[in-house]
């Protein structure tokens, strides 16, 4: 398990992570936020790279910039180091130095990722690349896995396959956090979802839990409605977004009954639904509604 | 840790390679050619030898170091499971064993090149060869202060080219901490100031001793090699020049091993950053500018209208160095402070002189 106690890290005038404490267990985490919200900051104090400025971050009750911590955490960063005009065994005799890495396992998924074995790596693609470093992480023997956008540049057919290979090293015990700013791409492994906002913890928990917090109400009106309107009846709807005549409705769930009323007496729509919430959307909106409560 | 060690040495090869090459060149290769024996124009070949140790002792840190020198790389080998501080450590230590391994090798060869050319030659003269062994456990003494300094000074920065330039002028403020003073003294008071006043190409002879008296020792134990006095090799003040270099060198090197692997490793988020990591450092260029001024100043007391044209072109050249350092031209307000300070000083320096 790794516990960060009230962390907080500050570069000159900004305040990357801010009084954070958070757990995280076994099973797939999703990091995520906007740009410069303090996700790879996050990633980088837990793997030891950065120093604390304030907190603690304890993996498995051992300081985390101890050998035995160190040895227990593989960090992938969004750009890994790779000496020049490396070619695969070159990757292999690098990591291997550093960590136990198995590799047969690791051969088997660049066969399985069909990446070329005996050209030098800078030939290779964006998306190749980022196999490759994935096929290198899942092939370290670590029990705690940081990956910073792990998922950049990869293809949707290859992403699939990836993201079962992520759920067999979950379903082995093993503690994985990835972070994203592509929220779609993390949608159906992830176990939980912690959302930074502004280095500040925003949201935390289970998908199940997050979406309980939002409901979604479509209606149709031909009368020009504006946010403020709606604020107006002493509501506090989220968003409000018009297609057509067709206007979806975002607001939180102890609102919902009380919206209903006072938009089916003030305009009296045609059309009148609760509509459900997809887990990219609930995210983004997880994302504004803590903005929002920042400001 | 072992594992690492040996990956370590296989990437480095390359450089190694080359650096042993570079010492054959400036021993082997001399020592084959240049006359050895009983004559005016007998040569030892310790001063190529000597220049090219130095040179890459205080380069190969700058090796050592890379690792903190861009994002990508420190990202990757800053959370490999090591103890703290054993990465900077171990790097460090490997560069400089493997330099002394190589320079023992090509010194070596070198010096039995030079004894079985006298052993063939119809002469029976021979060199005092126990100079040779004095001579390097001399140089391996101070090439390794040397590295520990030039370590200790590349790991105030985090980047190669920031690096490259914070060993430029800390070298300059070595090289002229007591002569531009001394010199600048006696050009207003016009009085000889002892030792440290030298000007010119002295200046450029014996001012890097303070910096590497590995560098100056060459000569005077190429003086005893060739069977003279050690008071052959010394001039005038030169002896008092040396001894006081040496003992501040001394002091330097102790320090710099101490603070390379006692100081907590920086924190990784500044890796690959361009400009000064902190207040301190910034301060340095300026530094160097004052006392390269004021020696400058003193060299050219005589010729008041040159004096105020280079102040006006050092004045420039020194806005220019720091947009370079800070990698853009709106410098940070402390700079403008010190930069200020610093132009006031010149002018004033310059002022009582160009009076005088």
């Amino acid at each position: 398990m790794i516990e960060l106690l009230n962390v907080c890290k500050h570069f000159e005038k900004v305040d990357a992570i801010q009084h954070l404490s958070l757990t995280f267990e076994k099973g797939i985490t999703g990091l995520v936020g906007h740009n410069g919200a303090g996700k790879s900051t996050l990633l980088r104090l837990i793997a030891g790279v950065c120093h604390l400025d304030e907190g603690n971050i304890v993996v498995d009750g051992k300081e985390n910039d101890s050998k035995e911590s160190k040895q227990k955490v593989f960090f992938l960063p969004d750009d890994p180091y790779l000496p020049m005009f490396a070619k695969l065994e070159d990757a292999v005799q690098l990591y291997s130095s550093f960590y136990p890495l198995d590799q047969e396992k690791f051969y088997s998924y660049i066969k399985d990722f069909h990446l070329p074995e005996r050209e030098k790596i800078s030939t290779y693609s964006k998306g190749m690349k980022r196999q490759l470093f994935l096929a290198l992480s899942f092939s370290i023997d670590a029990s705690y896995y940081l990956l910073d956008e792990a998922f950049d540049g990869i293809d949707p057919f290859m992403l699939e396959k990836i993201k079962e290979e992520i759920l067999k090293e979950r379903e082995k015990g093993k503690t994985i956090i990835i972070s994203s700013h592509n929220i779609s791409s993390l949608e159906k492994i992830v176990d939980r979802f912690v959302i930074l906002v502004n280095g500040k913890l925003a949201r935390n928990g289970e998908m199940e839990t997050l979406s309980k917090d939002f409901r979604k109400v479509q209606f149709m009106c031909k009368r020009e409605i504006s946010l403020e309107a709606l604020c107006a009846l002493s509501l506090h709807p989220l968003s409000l977004k018009k297609i057509g005549s067709l206007y979806h409705l975002v607001i939180s769930s102890n609102e919902l009954e009380e919206a209903k009323k006072r938009i089916h007496a003030v305009y009296s729509p045609s059309l009148l639904e609760e509509v459900s919430i997809d887990s990219e959307e609930m995210i983004r909106l997880e994302m504004l509604a803590a903005r929002e409560e920042q400001r | 840790m072992k594992q690492y060690i040996k990956w370590q040495i296989r990437e480095w090869l390359p450089v190694f390679f080359v650096t042993f090459l570079l010492f054959g060149i400036a021993f082997l290769v001399p020592s084959s050619i240049n006359e050895v024996g009983n004559t005016r124009n007998a040569q030892t070949n310790l001063e190529s030898i000597g220049v090219t140790f130095s040179v890459a002792v205080m380069i190969f840190p700058l090796f050592a170091l890379d690792y903190r020198y861009k994002k990508s790389k420190a990202d990757t080998f800053m959370q490999a499971p090591f103890k703290e501080r054993q990465l900077r450590t171990s790097r460090l230590l490997i560069g400089l064993i493997g330099i002394l391994i190589l320079f023992t090798l090509i010194y070596i060869c070198g010096v039995l090149i030079i004894y079985f050319r006298q052993l063939n030659a119809s002469s029976s003269y021979f060199y005092h060869y126990e100079y040779y062994v004095a001579a390097y456990f001399f140089l391996i003494l101070f090439g390794g202060i040397e590295y520990f300094i030039s370590a200790s000074i590349a790991s105030f920065s985090d980047n190669v080219i920031d690096a490259i330039f914070l060993l430029l002028v800390v070298n300059t403020i070595r090289t002229l901490l007591f002569s531009s003073f001394t010199s600048y003294y006696s050009a207003i008071l016009d009085v000889y100031c002892g030792m440290y006043t030298y000007t010119g190409i002295e200046f450029f002879t014996l001012a890097p001793s303070f910096y590497a008296p590995g560098v100056y020792s060459d000569f005077c134990f190429s003086s005893l090699i060739l069977g003279n006095e050690i008071g052959d090799a010394f001039f005038g003040n030169e002896h008092a020049l040396f001894y006081t270099s040496l003992c501040i060198y001394l002091v330097m090197g102790l320090a710099s091993f101490f603070y390379i692997f006692m100081s907590k490793e920086p924190s990784g988020e500044h890796a690959g950053s361009n400009g000064p990591r902190n207040a301190a450092i910034s301060l340095l260029p300026h530094l160097s500018y004052i006392l390269f001024s004021i020696w400058f100043i003193a060299i050219t007391y005589s010729l008041p209208v040159i004096l105020w044209a280079c102040y006006f072109v050092f004045a420039i050249l020194e806005y220019c160095i720091l947009a370079f350092y800070h990698r853009s031209f709106k410098l940070p307000k402390l700079s403008f402070l010190y930069l200020g300070v610093s132009y006031l000083l010149i002018f004033m320096a310059t002022l009582l002189v160009s009076v005088k």
